[in-house]
């Protein structure tokens, strides 16, 4: 029990008491889910009308009246299409922000300042007076009803959030190491490399999470761009359940509601193992 | 204002294949800091030319027509900016309701991911199911349960009457009311401290474990060690945080949008500045006003970003400090 | 599939040269958002999106089969999905000049005034759409501007929801179709007890019924919620009289208070629901939807009818049916005779009928609507039965809302919301509610 540890030193009582609070924690933290799961094996009749997150079985007809859809497709099209946009939005956010990145936190050029502040600046409109715009552009370029306007865009550094976190970051790593690495002769790219990439780790674990989540989360664009169902996402595939002016199938969307959880929970519960590891790892000359 | 300068992005971009394609050669003069800069920023200059600078101009523009959608823009001057101020007391309402939610929403946000991000990087038993745990509520973003969930929480019956009605306060039920809706929504982006902790979680990881040593080593205590060495080290990303719940708060739009069914209701008390942008752009086919609006909320995160970003001189330790 | 997807997409990503760069700069200047162009779509092809749950889009689906079966060589884009976004997707949509042929549309008035659908009179008089079995005043709810912009695909009624087992344990009697306000008003308090409601109030948070019943009351007087030329239809009185007439109930306990009301976001948290109300006004379109999610036994009844405690016919009769969906074409579609087709394919075909069902409530053509009576659930023949009823009995005349209507519609229920939660007095709300009114229809 007493693992102690290399920086913090705790006694068996204290960390009683950190277990006690998290875990009381926890359950506030919890709740939502074990309520949403509960109410994934009631029928449509019980799910407004008895509030316990207690089913009375563990009755699996919603997920299988929600994994296949009236239509016969099943969500493992939408899976596979929301892994696809996820895969291709990571790639994209990791490669171009951390070029960006690293061009404003280390490289000296002219305009720096005004071009950080441009960046940050895209951040601050808000997204429903560019949409459309947006959608005129991409529909000209013929990419409407396709995944590229999900997915390129990110291999062009959009999400400025992801470049603003990794210059924090790489402003954080001693410089000392790039001067040192400058006097044996490596140019800017090597150092990007061979240095600020691997000493990046938990910014870039952070990032793959993010955009992992985000993408696969994300609603009104994909809802814009995807028109046909075997383009579908999980995200767009949940709501196909409900319509607010008539039948509505709460049960299956609650099913597959809990369903679509698990990726993401699997996602974070990996990644956030090398957040563990991170730098203290990779170890460091002073 | 990026007309001017995106000659340089083409000269960037042409340069990439030359110079990558060589071999390094010593005997070669280094490419000078802007040449690299601009190589770096590349990607992002393309991007931004692209698939942002069109449409950031294109609602600058309809922010100063009457544009419906689906009928070509009329300018109409400055005439939707004076009537936000003059003429829509909604509009006055929906700053109220998003400054209160900032001021209150971000920063308690802030506390509650760095006290949880600290106690979760002991390193005790199970620490990866606790991060996994309290990151749920960040997944459940905005998914529909949690609308439902919310009334079940603060609703007539919710468990926050009981434990209220507990020790003799009778009220309401908190999510519908025009009092005290707006706190249940303030309550909903606290609790869903997840994406802010990761970042701090990151933050700590990042911190040479040689520091703690070295310190530990000349006798300084716990207290000491988070004062001197956790803190300063983290400020960065502490920095980072502060600015992101600026700019986020200020955009809130999801919770708003599902408790309160898209209406920011009851009575106005939860519309969220960004939701009244989406209602008067979407609803109400008014997309040059909206855009007006859009406009307006880019300056004040613009002020409050920069005023962080001035304080930052006097509390923000970079390493790179020169 | 996903892997020659994911190729296709690095390597667009891989291709994007000066010329794209170009294509995207210049995309805004030629856009339809300048110049009101649309783009081509291939005529073998007919884009058809609509909104609903699982249910709909599968038998939606069938149908397309269906009228693709009688068309060889069409191919028809079904273009699906839940409520939540549907507008402001065919909003972006019709802005970017990449619309659908054929659409259900949630909120058509702004779309009918730029333009950008298709009046369907020409069609009707060439005998293309048939409508001989549609209701007339129905047809007349479509109309705007005296022009026929769609046919309802599916017909519904305001209504009053009504929980049996509470009548049952009250021993109250189910009240007649023909019921009055005041007849009404004694249910409900008849039915209410501590904690418990006899009816849900007549406003919703997130409900779009907030004109609803107020429009049935208006009619029994002889006025509409708005003018022909589209301005507020009633004066200050009959507005007083109507939230006097809800505020006395809400006072009485017959009606919830305010944050009881506020808490229903949708139809799936409404009193009825959650056990805390015994009739519910709402559209008839949701019965089945309803019942699904309550053991309790629902059946349907109309609004009440008559001023006070006079029931009143004829042209004083309140109530009225009105399309629960409608279908609209694209005025750019590119093939306007198929789309037309496919409108009376809806409309009409016994074999779709067959196949629809209430997917999108009672049949507009009243054979075919007696065809299907048959296959379907008690509560939605309790839903046909209403929706026949008010049919018989409701006058003709209509006057369509204005481009605006939904957002008046919106003010409307703030103000409900201003005296329910006691912000202001009847009168002030009354007042206010003309001014801002009156600063929405400009």
């Amino acid at each position: 029990m007493a693992t102690s540890t290399r920086t913090v030193r705790v006694f068996p009582f204290s960390q009683l008491l950190t277990h006690l609070v998290l875990i009381v924690g926890a359950f506030c933290m919890l709740y939502p889910l074990l309520w949403m799961i509960g109410s994934s094996f009631k029928p449509d009749s019980e799910i407004f009308t008895e509030l316990s997150p207690i089913p009375r079985s563990l009755d699996l007809t919603n997920y299988i009246r929600g994994w296949v859809l009236g239509s016969g497709t099943s969500f493992a099209t939408f899976y596979i299409n929301s892994f696809v946009v996820c895969a291709g939005a990571i790639i994209g956010n990791l490669l171009s922000c951390s070029l960006a990145a690293y061009a404003f936190a280390r490289i000296r050029f002219k305009l720096r300042g005004l071009w950080f502040a441009v960046m940050l600046g895209t951040l601050m409109l808000p997204f429903h007076v560019t949409v459309v715009p947006q959608y005129i552009i991409f529909n000209a370029l013929g990419w409407t009803n396709t995944f590229l306007p999900l997915v390129v865009p990110k291999f062009f550094a959009v999400d400025a959030f992801f470049i603003f976190l990794m210059v924090q970051f790489i402003r954080g790593i001693p410089i000392e190491l790039e001067q040192a690495a400058m006097v044996d002769g490596c140019n800017r790219f090597q150092i990007f490399t061979k240095i600020i990439l691997p000493l990046l780790g938990p910014a870039l674990v952070t990032t793959t999470i993010f955009t992992f989540i985000w993408t696969y989360n994300d609603f009104f664009s994909q809802l814009l761009y995807l028109s046909t169902e075997k383009h579908y996402t999980v995200s767009l595939g949940l709501r196909l359940f409900l319509d607010a002016s008539g039948q509505s199938a709460w049960g299956p969307m609650f099913a597959m509601t809990t369903l679509s959880l698990v990726p993401v929970i699997l996602v974070f519960a990996f990644f956030q193992r090398r957040l563990v590891e991170g730098i203290a790892t990779t170890g460091l000359k002073g | 204002m990026t007309i001017g300068h995106s000659s340089e992005s083409p000269a960037a971009t042409g340069l990439s294949p030359s110079r990558s394609g060589a071999r390094p050669a010593r005997t070669r003069k280094p490419l000078s800091d802007n040449a690299y800069g601009y190589l770096f920023l590349a990607p992002w200059l393309v991007g931004l030319l692209v698939f942002l600078a069109g449409p950031t101009l294109v609602s600058l523009y309809l922010s100063f027509t009457d544009f419906n959608l689906l009928q070509p823009p009329k300018w109409v001057g400055a005439q939707n900016y004076i009537t936000l101020f003059s003429r829509d007391p909604r509009y006055l309402q929906a700053l109220r309701v998003t400054f209160t939610y900032v001021f209150t929403a971000a920063p308690l946000n802030l506390l509650f991911a760095l006290l949880l991000a600290l106690l979760l990087n002991t390193r005790i038993r199970g620490i990866s199911l606790y991060r996994a745990v309290y990151y749920v509520p960040s997944l459940l973003g905005g998914s529909v349960a949690i609308a439902i969930l919310w009334q079940q929480i603060f609703g007539l019956d919710g468990v926050v009457s009981q434990i209220l009605g507990f020790f003799g306060v009778h009220g309401s039920s908190w999510v519908s009311s025009p009092k005290q809706a707006l706190w249940t929504l303030v309550i909903l982006h606290v609790w869903q401290f997840g994406s802010a902790m990761i970042i701090f979680l990151a933050g700590l990881k990042q911190i040479p474990a040689e520091l703690y040593e070295a310190a530990t080593i000349d006798g300084a205590g716990k207290v000491h060690r988070f004062w001197f060495i956790t803190l300063p080290m983290l400020t960065p990303v502490i920095f980072f945080n502060l600015v992101l719940q600026i700019i986020n708060s200020f955009q809130a739009f999801t919770p708003a949008f599902i408790i309160s069914g898209g209406k920011g209701g009851p009575l106005d008390s939860t519309l969220f500045y960004t939701l009244y942008v989406y209602i008067q752009g979407f609803t109400n086919f008014r997309m040059g006003y909206a855009s007006a609006m859009g406009w307006i909320l880019l300056i004040i995160i613009g002020v409050f970003t920069a005023l962080a970003f001035l304080s930052s001189k006097y509390w923000v330790h970079y390493d790179d400090a020169r | 599939m996903a892997k020659q997807e994911d190729q296709e997409m690095a390597g667009e990503a891989g291709r994007l040269t000066r010329r794209t760069i170009l294509v995207g700069a210049g995309a805004l200047a030629a856009s339809p958002l300048l110049s009101g162009v649309s783009f081509a779509q291939d005529a073998t092809t007919m884009r058809l999106s609509w909104w609903g749950s699982d249910d709909r889009h599968k038998k939606t689906l069938a149908l397309i089969q269906l009228f693709q079966s009688k068309h060889p060589g069409l191919s028809v884009t079904p273009e699906y999905g839940g409520f939540v976004g549907y507008q402001d997707k065919l909003s972006t949509e019709f802005a970017g000049g990449n619309a659908p042929d054929v659409m259900q549309v949630a909120d058509p008035g702004a779309l009918i005034a730029a333009g950008r659908l298709l009046a369907l009179d020409d069609y009707i008089a060439a005998g293309k759409i048939d409508v001989s079995n549609a209701s007339k005043s129905v047809l007349e709810t479509a109309k705007v501007g005296g022009k026929q912009y769609s046919v309802p695909w599916g017909l519904a009624c305001g209504c009053y929801f009504l929980d049996n087992q509470v009548f049952e344990d009250a021993k109250v009697d189910i009240p007649d179709y023909g019921w009055t306000w005041d007849e009404y008003a004694k249910v409900a308090k008849s039915l209410s007890k501590p904690g418990f409601y006899g009816s849900a109030d007549i406003w919703a948070a997130a409900g779009t019924r907030a004109l609803a019943g107020l429009e049935v009351f208006l009619r029994e007087r002889q006025k509409y919620a708005f003018t022909p030329d589209g301005k507020i239809g009633f004066g200050p009185d009959e507005l007083t009289e109507w939230f006097t007439f809800w505020d006395e109930l809400r006072k009485a306990g017959a009606v919830p208070p305010g944050e009881v009301t506020a808490l229903e976001t949708g139809f799936e948290t409404s009193p009825i629901i959650t056990g805390k109300a015994a009739m519910y006004p709402i559209n008839s379109s949701i019965a089945s939807s309803l019942q699904g999610l309550t053991k309790h036994k629902l059946t349907v009844a109309p609004f009440p009818t008559g001023v006070g405690s006079t029931a009143l016919k004829g042209d004083q009769y309140g109530a009225f049916v009105n399309s629960s969906m409608q279908v609209y074409i694209n005025a750019d579609a590119k093939d306007k005779d198929l789309a037309a087709a496919f409108v009376n394919f809806v409309l009409n075909d016994p074999d779709a009928a067959k196949i629809q069902l209430m997917a999108r409530g009672v049949p507009a053509s009243s054979k075919i609507a007696e065809l299907v009576t048959p296959d379907i659930s008690p509560v939605e023949q309790s839903m046909v039965a209403t929706v026949k009823y008010v049919a018989d009995h409701a006058s003709a005349g209509f006057v369509p809302w204005p481009k605006q209507g939904a957002e008046v519609q919106d003010l409307m229920q703030r103000s409900h919301q201003a005296v329910a939660f006691e912000q202001a007095s009847i009168a002030d709300t009354v007042s206010q509610f003309f001014d801002q009114a009156g600063q929405i229809l400009g």
